[in-house]
């Protein structure tokens, strides 16, 4: 057997087992639509945990990440790993538990029926709903892009037959992982999709763990062997000999080397002995980057607040005491997943390994050219089963998110309740699902396909970041008003737009919004002009605007019984 | 949550509410706050080192970090609950119940 055919052989077994579990756990299901979309609120703390964590890390936290360590060096982790995990429990703690007790409480199941209900608006709705779906799509490409470099890379050479560089094609892979994720959806709505969030949760972080493991342990032996690999004796570095004694040993061997790295200067060739190139800092250091930059790059995971597919798996949770475990152990499960991501990133950009030049300049394919080369073809084939595990958990949600968004916020909220049955409500929900997960596979053939998944994920989540300030007000600030809404989001939609029209759609790499102030330039995230404008512009308007119905300030903001 | 533990005199339970648990609850928050400010680590950003041997010092304190973030939302829902959420997540859950049985 072929080493391709070996590695696909595996990751069709995963995905048949995938389509298995989904078809199972409809059978647990209790056959209504609450249950459907909502697993009857009955996901206790671990599910809740796992899915929740599945959901928010997919292919933009192990390819992206890879590939943005790569790109601009371990700085990486904390412009958004560390930073998420203060805000990511932040959000679930604040803007979670209280939603899922209002939405257990008052039926809620989207997003947009409780800012209609909270902001006493129906028009709400036809605002938010074409702005949650304009910004769930460039998410879904994060996921399918991902996926599809992640396999060409790890594909390199096995299928001469298929394309030029042997590899399987990207619109292949990103078809059939489309497929199996709506396939499972359908089948097994809310329950299947947190079953097997929390499954391929567990699928990647372990294969995290084990393709690290033999990164770090293949890229030093590999090193040694061909005479790259340095040791200190004394003062002098000289070539080592000796081979790897273990994992701490390997680690060693090949993140000494970070510092050395030669890809990114054009005047360095393969040619060169590395250690007479001095080394450019910022792939071990943060030296370059401006601290205005990195501290609102902080704003960028507030995208949680709004995430309406992470919404959808709040309102799930058994009691408020569920959400617990998702809040303590949230940052520590995205340390286990993005440190090894980023070494692996950063170990690909020093001496010790060949990077091809199609690989190096389309840097989502890092990560499965490094498990492609240093890792056995069956190992191989599980370690990549294990990347798509991350891309599909998040797909999932999301499919299931914009289905019902279309069927619960449009379909049956302007038909009427009665209008159609519930087998033709799931038809069309089903049919919006595909109709949006069709265009994105669409857009993925275009020219976004060779976007950085870092930088289109970037500009995806500050959208989602703008609007956190009406998520946190609506909770806590019984002044909203429905004009002041209204205002925040659509001053988010058009400051978004401009900015990114203005950054050439994305096309213009780490672009940033300069200001001057006393003389110096200082360089900020777009999410920062984009969430001050959208928080200054909902306080202004509902401040002078009539206020909520008492009626409606007393169903959320209820007077504490003195007794 | 943050409540008196049982068998103390009522009169102690209350005042250990009021003045213990609002204090952790303030600390909690103070905690997160100190955990923005030292993600800022400016300090840091020019060391070149590496921790045990491989890990790049800036990637080690944010790895610290992380762990410290999971520490302090430990204490965040052992001491700043909401209690009412309690009260509220056992009303719901009972209301639930119920119109299950009705149907």
């Amino acid at each position: 057997m072929s080493p391709g055919v070996i590695k696909i052989s595996i990751i069709g077994v995963y995905l048949a087992a995938l389509v298995f579990l989904g078809l199972f756990s409809s059978r647990l299901g209790r056959g209504t639509s609450k249950d459907y979309l909502l697993a009857s609120h009955s996901i206790g703390p671990f599910l809740l945990l796992m899915s929740l964590f599945g959901t928010t890390m997919t292919g933009f936290a192990l390819v992206g990440s890879t590939g943005e360590a790569f790109a601009e060096g371990v700085g990486v982790y904390a412009m958004l790993a560390s930073s998420s995990g203060i805000i990511h429990s932040l959000c679930f703690f604040v803007l979670g538990v209280k939603l899922w007790s209002w939405g257990k409480k008052y039926g809620y199941t989207t997003q947009i029926g409780f800012f209609r209900d909270r902001l006493d608006s129906d028009k709400i709705g036809i605002v938010l709903f074409p702005i949650l779906v304009g910004l769930v799509v460039p998410y879904l490409l994060v996921g399918i892009i991902s996926a599809g470099k992640a396999i060409e890379g790890a594909t390199r050479g096995d299928f001469p037959a298929l394309t030029e560089t042997g590899s399987i094609p990207p619109w292949l892979t990103e078809l059939v992982i489309c497929v199996v994720v709506l396939v499972y959806v359908f089948f097994g709505g809310m329950r299947g999709t947190a079953w097997a969030n929390a499954f391929q949760t567990i699928v990647f972080m372990v294969l995290g763990v084990v393709a690290f493991y033999l990164i770090a342990t293949g890229l030093a032996a590999k090193s040694v062997e061909s005479g790259r690999a340095h040791e200190h004796r004394g003062n002098e570095r000289v070539v080592r000999t000796d081979p790897p004694t273990g994992l701490m040993d390997s680690l060693q061997i090949v993140s000494q080397e970070i510092p050395r790295s030669r890809r990114v200067r054009a005047a360095v060739g393969v040619e060169d002995q590395i250690e007479t190139v001095e080394a450019p800092a910022k792939f071990r250091t943060r030296e370059r980057m401006d601290p205005w930059l990195f501290l609102t790059y902080m704003l960028i995971p507030f995208s949680v607040g709004m995430f309406p597919h992470l919404f959808q798996h709040w309102l799930t949770a058994k009691n408020a005491n569920a959400f617990k475990l998702p809040v303590v152990a949230h940052p520590v499960f995205i340390l286990i997943v993005w440190i090894p991501c980023v070494l692996i990133g950063v170990w690909a950009t020093t001496g010790l390994i060949d990077i091809p030049p199609p690989i190096a300049s389309d840097p989502n394919k890092v990560l499965g050219f490094m498990v492609k080369s240093l890792s056995g073809d069956v190992l191989g084939g599980f370690l990549l089963a294990g990347i798509l595990a991350a891309i599909m958990s998040s797909l999932d949600s999301q499919f299931l998110c914009i289905g019902t968004m279309f069927t619960k916020d449009i379909v049956v909220h302007y038909a009427g309740e009665d209008r159609f049955s519930d087998r033709q409500v799931v038809m069309i929900s089903r049919g919006f699902i595909v109709a949006v997960v069709a265009a994105t596979f669409l857009l993925s053939l275009t020219t976004i396909a060779q976007t950085r998944v870092f930088q289109l994920g970037i500009w995806c989540f500050s959208g989602f970041s703008s609007l956190f300030p009406l998520a946190l007000l609506s909770i806590y600030w019984r002044g909203l008003t429905k004009w002041g809404a209204y205002a925040g989001v659509l001053t988010a939609a058009s400051v978004w737009f401009w900015l990114f029209s203005a950054s050439e759609f994305g096309a213009i790499e780490n672009w940033s919004v300069d200001l001057t102030l006393f003389g110096s330039t200082i360089h900020t995230m777009p999410v920062a002009s984009m969430f001050l404008a959208s928080t200054i512009a909902t306080i202004v308007v509902s401040a002078v605007t009539p206020k909520p119905s008492a009626a409606s300030i007393n169903k959320f903001f209820p007077a504490k019984s003195t007794s | 949550m943050c409540r008196a533990p049982d068998g103390m005199p009522t009169w102690i339970g209350t005042l250990f509410e009021h003045t213990v648990c609002n204090t952790m609850k303030y600390l909690v928050w103070g905690l997160v706050l100190l955990l923005v400010v030292l993600h800022q680590d400016i300090w840091n950003w020019g060391n070149d080192h590496l921790m045990f041997g491989f890990m790049p010092v800036t990637l080690a304190y944010h790895a610290g970090l992380s762990i410290a973030a999971s520490i302090v939302w430990f204490m965040a829902t052992k001491f700043a609950w909401p209690l009412d959420m309690d009260d509220e997540s056992d009303a719901v859950s009972q209301a639930g119940e119920a119109e299950g049985a009705k149907s």
